[in-house]
């Protein structure tokens, strides 16, 4: 299990020499890792860069002028779903009852572990094209509300037990969808933070 | 001959796959494949023909996602699509004999709450139209398919069952490791839908043959029920990001006539099988029998998660979820504080239980309610399986209804109105019940007559269609002050329902009840009972000298292999009579977020000093200086989190001590995340650490509705009103919910969650933004004016 400690120390807001946040993530993690139930979909489509979106093979159009721009070039994309399962979640919620201490670090390292996964997956993929950073449903301008296109394409619901609630949000809650464009070259100008709508976020790293 | 004359009877086909078939005739991805059963019925009843002329038995209606959750906003009707489907269904088998067409049930798309935001009895709704349109429309059975979750699947169940006669076929989706997507085995799932009253159960989808015949034997031995294989064509292999099945129709014919050699009753195929593929198993395996039913023995209860078998070492049932003579628990219950109810949960699973005992009735509360809600908070954080212990019916129905798995229920007696009551609830949700030895002329003080009340139950719940494995009897301890032979006649009868094989459960710490040093006596009785072979207990797994007893007992009789529990739990215990001390002070313990230094510091404090003046001089000067420094940024998040834990801990041994009552009188404040967001973390840390600063909480949860928030405020008159939402799309569900409280209540609301700012805080209405915790904490003890 692929997973960065630094990152959920980072996501937890422990200053880097803190050793009881470093007990406290490490015990989190051994707990947890057994609680993970992770799956993934990876789905290659060509696809047509437009000024305000991308159209895939399927018929399907993202509409993001931004989502355009970070896949200019690309003829492929893949779309990416993954989760860490329903028990994960039960977990945290766990967790968080005994200890709020816990609850956040559980939140922190579940985090890291589905980015991690998603990292480990995505290498897997035999791709002779280089993958841009993965790009999701809410970053820039790219509307939330197509998370509901993504999931039909991958068919999240049936093949991962992944879903979406009234309000957009994924449950089980510790997943990931995106979409990673493929190219020759290695480009991404794009940097998540600073594309990102929640300019208050703590973890935003802009200087 | 109907479909349920020859299950079981005779080897059964069910057809193959139609979503991948449907997609090599032109369905786009994304694309609603139900919606063809008007705009393309000529292929949907070309692709039945197909398998009919295969040679199936049993085709499936092309409604696997059809449901109004799926159609909302689309201006399709569900009944419609759905009776076309089985119309079509119905044409294709027309010409063919001993042909049957199965009402195709799918996953909802939605995840239950509390795992996700459907509401349980929402998925039951969604169900009942489609199954209600699906048997008008002539549907010979309903086949609930590629479930991953047992919840769903007890909702589809439950609405199948509730809204026709029709009988029902159950398949599951496990992955390579036997688990489904919720993380469930195939003996919790299995026990669960054959307790429902499935009428056939089995695995479609996910796996090839292969894969399903290395669980298959786990099946077998948690159901009598036909079994049922509809596997994909091996495993899915992606190839250019194309999903692809590899097993072609003879290798699939071979590997399924190994598969229904083992017991199998009706075979078919899921994804990536073709009319060929069915072709050519039932062409190699049409002279095969049909396993039909077999006998079970095994008595278990089960979760979403696992199963609890009995009978080989015995059961532990934590007792602790039951007011009586708990001050603690009744003021929770009265708050609604199901946190409080889980963490009692816990404790008792960490302390050895193997499944809780949940019984919230007490006067003055909604028990049906109470208990309802009691069941879902619990088994939102654990798999360990529960026991529903009431005697209002109300309450009982309910939370059998809303459990997730097969229950265990305490409990039916010989009296006529129990047996009438309860015995059609215990059929109906499939439980494990407990029967009192008692019955219209109460208890029988000898063995002989509690055997024959035993009896009388047994044999009135096999009227019922209730299976003796399903029943654990209870022999009653009755409290050896007012009867010498109490102890002696409850092992008789023990040691009576263990030679007929029956399951025994028993409330041990009844036996002492007027005497002193009640532990003692407990656990000696209990050592006596598991002697004459009782193979559950309601006990106080907190208790250490009942779990002495049974470690010991497991130990001494070759249950605890080379003594390795044993020697685990007691090679270091602490020796007996160790005195409290505490080297530091319980500030410095606070603010060092030390849990256990801060338990000590707290009760050597209360040994010189009020509880009050332990609150005032130790602790919220703790808090306070934490709360500076995290906001002074000399001090971080996990160390005011950990501080956070300290103080309430703290908290706990302050509110032992004085009895429970501790702090019922502090000022209420609500708190609640809003409608829409699931996402509770940051209201969870404001929560506890409101509490340690003294208030009274109301956690309303997650996804609240604006009403709930609005009712509550005006019922606890609260002056400060928390909310929180994580997203940009929650955010408007948090400025209605200001809206309506300003109309109607007089109070402050303070808001916070990642994308808020004070701007936008100030945008929608509210009086505060909270940047962090303990600028919520910080803000409300202005408001209410706490002295510090």
């Amino acid at each position: 299990m692929r997973y960065s400690r630094a990152e959920a120390l980072r996501y937890l807001r422990a200053q880097a020499n803190d050793e009881a946040a470093g007990i406290l993530v490490d015990t989190v993690f051994l707990k947890l890792r057994n609680e993970v139930q992770a799956r993934h979909l990876l789905q290659k489509h060509t696809c047509e860069i437009l000024e305000d979106g991308v159209l895939l093979d399927c018929s399907v159009k993202f509409t993001s002028k931004d989502l355009a721009k970070h896949l200019s070039g690309c003829k492929e994309v893949l779309l990416l779903a993954a989760t860490l399962g329903s028990k994960v979640d039960v977990a945290i919620r766990r967790f968080s009852l005994e200890s709020v201490a816990e609850g956040a670090a559980a939140q922190a390292v579940a985090a890291c572990i589905i980015e991690g996964y998603c990292d480990e997956m995505q290498e897997r993929f035999e791709t002779d094209l280089k993958q841009r950073p993965r790009f999701s449903p809410g970053y820039g301008d790219w509307d939330l509300s197509e998370q509901r296109k993504l999931f039909a394409i991958l068919e999240c619901e049936k093949k991962l037990g992944l879903t979406l609630t009234d309000g957009l949000m994924m449950a089980p809650s510790k997943s990931v969808t995106a979409v990673i464009g493929l190219s020759e070259e290695a480009a991404c100008l794009w940097n998540k933070c600073e594309q990102c709508n929640n300019i208050n976020c703590p973890y935003r790293e802009v200087e | 001959m109907s479909f349920k004359d020859l299950l079981g009877k005779e080897l059964l086909f069910f057809d193959g796959a139609m979503g991948t078939m449907l997609q090599a005739r032109g369905l786009k991805p994304g694309e609603l494949p139900e919606l063809w059963n008007f705009t393309h019925a000529d292929v949907i009843k070309e692709v039945h023909t197909a398998y009919l002329k295969a040679g199936v038995n049993i085709i499936k209606t092309n409604t696997f996602g059809a449901n109004h959750l799926k159609f909302a906003g689309t201006g399709i009707r569900t009944a419609e699509v759905v009776a076309a489907g089985v119309r079509n269904a119905k044409e294709a088998c027309a010409p063919f004999e001993k042909t049957f067409v199965a009402l195709d049930l799918g996953p909802t798309g939605k995840l239950l709450a509390p795992y996700g935001d459907l509401p349980f009895e929402e998925a039951v709704d969604i169900y009942a139209e489609i199954v209600r349109a699906g048997s008008e429309a002539g549907a010979d059975l309903v086949l609930i398919e590629t479930m991953s979750d047992t919840y769903e699947t007890k909702a589809a169940i439950l609405a199948t069952k509730e809204n026709c006669d029709l009988p029902v076929v159950v398949t599951m989706t496990f992955d390579i490791d036997g688990k489904l997507l919720t993380g469930g085995d195939v003996a919790a799932a299995a026990l669960m839908v054959e307790g429902l009253g499935a009428d056939a159960i089995g695995f479609n989808c996910g796996l090839g043959p292969a894969q399903m015949q290395k669980l298959l034997p786990q099946l077998l031995s948690f159901t009598s029920l036909p079994i049922v294989l509809n596997p994909n064509a091996g495993l899915p292999v992606e190839r250019e990001g194309k999903t692809c099945f590899d097993v072609g129709p003879e290798e699939f014919a071979d590997l399924m006539y190994d598969l229904i050699g083992e017991g199998v009753s009706i075979a078919g195929g899921c994804c990536g099988t073709t009319p060929e593929h069915i072709g050519a198993m039932i062409a190699k395996c049409k002279e095969l029998p049909a396993g039909g039913r077999r006998a079970c023995n095994v008595t278990a209860v089960s979760s979403y998660g696992k199963a609890v078998v009995f009978g080989k070492e015995s059961i532990i049932i934590g007792e602790r979820i039951n007011p009586t003579g708990k001050p603690r628990l009744k003021e929770a219950l009265q708050n609604a504080d199901y946190d409080y109810i889980c963490r009692l949960g816990l404790e008792q699973i960490s302390a050895g239980s193997h499944v809780l005992d949940v019984n919230v009735g007490m006067p003055g509360i909604d028990e049906a309610d109470a208990l309802g809600k009691a069941v879902l908070a619990l088994q939102g954080i654990t798999d360990t399986p529960l026991e529903i212990d009431t005697s209002n019916y109300e309450a009982m129905e309910r939370a059998l209804r809303l459990y997730n798995g097969k229950p265990m229920l305490n409990s039916v007696n010989g009296k006529v109105e129990s047996l009438e009551k309860v015995l059609p609830l215990v059929k109906k949700y499939g439980a494990v019940v407990v029967a009192l030895c008692l019955d219209d002329n109460g208890i029988p003080l000898d063995t002989a007559g509690r055997i024959a009340i035993a009896e009388n139950i047994i044999a009135k719940a096999a009227e019922y269609g209730i299976s003796s494995r399903d029943i654990a009897v209870d022999p009653l301890a009755l409290t050896i002050s007012t009867g010498s032979e109490n102890a002696k006649v409850a092992c008789e009868v023990i040691t009576a329902m263990c030679e007929r094989g029956i399951n025994t459960v028993m409330g041990v710490s009844n036996i002492s009840f007027g005497l002193p040093g009640r532990e003692l006596i407990n656990s000696v009785f209990y050592t006596l009972a598991l002697q004459a072979g009782l193979t559950s207990a309601i006990i106080n797994p907190q208790s250490k000298m009942m779990m002495d007893a049974y470690y010991s007992f497991l130990a001494l009789n070759g249950l605890d292999d080379g003594c390795k529990e044993y020697v685990a739990r007691y090679a270091n215990a602490p020796k007996a009579g160790a005195t409290i001390v505490s080297e530091m002070s319980l500030f410095d313990a606070i603010v060092k977020g030390l849990i256990g230094e801060s338990k000590k510091a707290t009760a050597v404090a209360l040994q010189s000093e009020a509880p009050l003046d332990v609150i005032n001089k130790y602790m919220i000067p703790a808090l306070d200086f934490v709360g500076e420094g995290f906001e002074k940024k000399t001090l971080f998040l996990p160390q005011l989190l950990m501080s956070a834990d300290a103080a309430k801990a703290a908290f706990d041994v302050i509110r032992d001590s004085v009895g429970g009552s501790g702090e019922a009188n502090g000022e209420k404040v609500i708190i609640a995340t809003v409608h829409g967001d699931i996402h509770d973390i940051g209201k969870n840390i404001v929560k506890v650490l409101m509490e340690n600063y003294g208030y009274r909480v109301i956690d309303l949860g997650k996804d609240v509705p604006v009403e709930t928030v609005v009712a509550a405020a005006k019922e606890h008159g609260a002056k400060v009103v928390g909310l929180s939402a994580l997203m940009t799309t929650t955010v408007a569900a948090m400025e209605e919910t200001i809206k309506a409280l300003r109309k109607e209540v007089d109070c402050k609301v303070v808001v916070g969650g990642a994308v808020l700012t004070e701007e936008y805080a100030q945008t929608i209405g509210a009086d505060h933004f909270a940047s962090s915790a303990v600028s919520a904490v910080n803000y409300v003890n202005e408001i209410l004016g706490k002295s510090l």
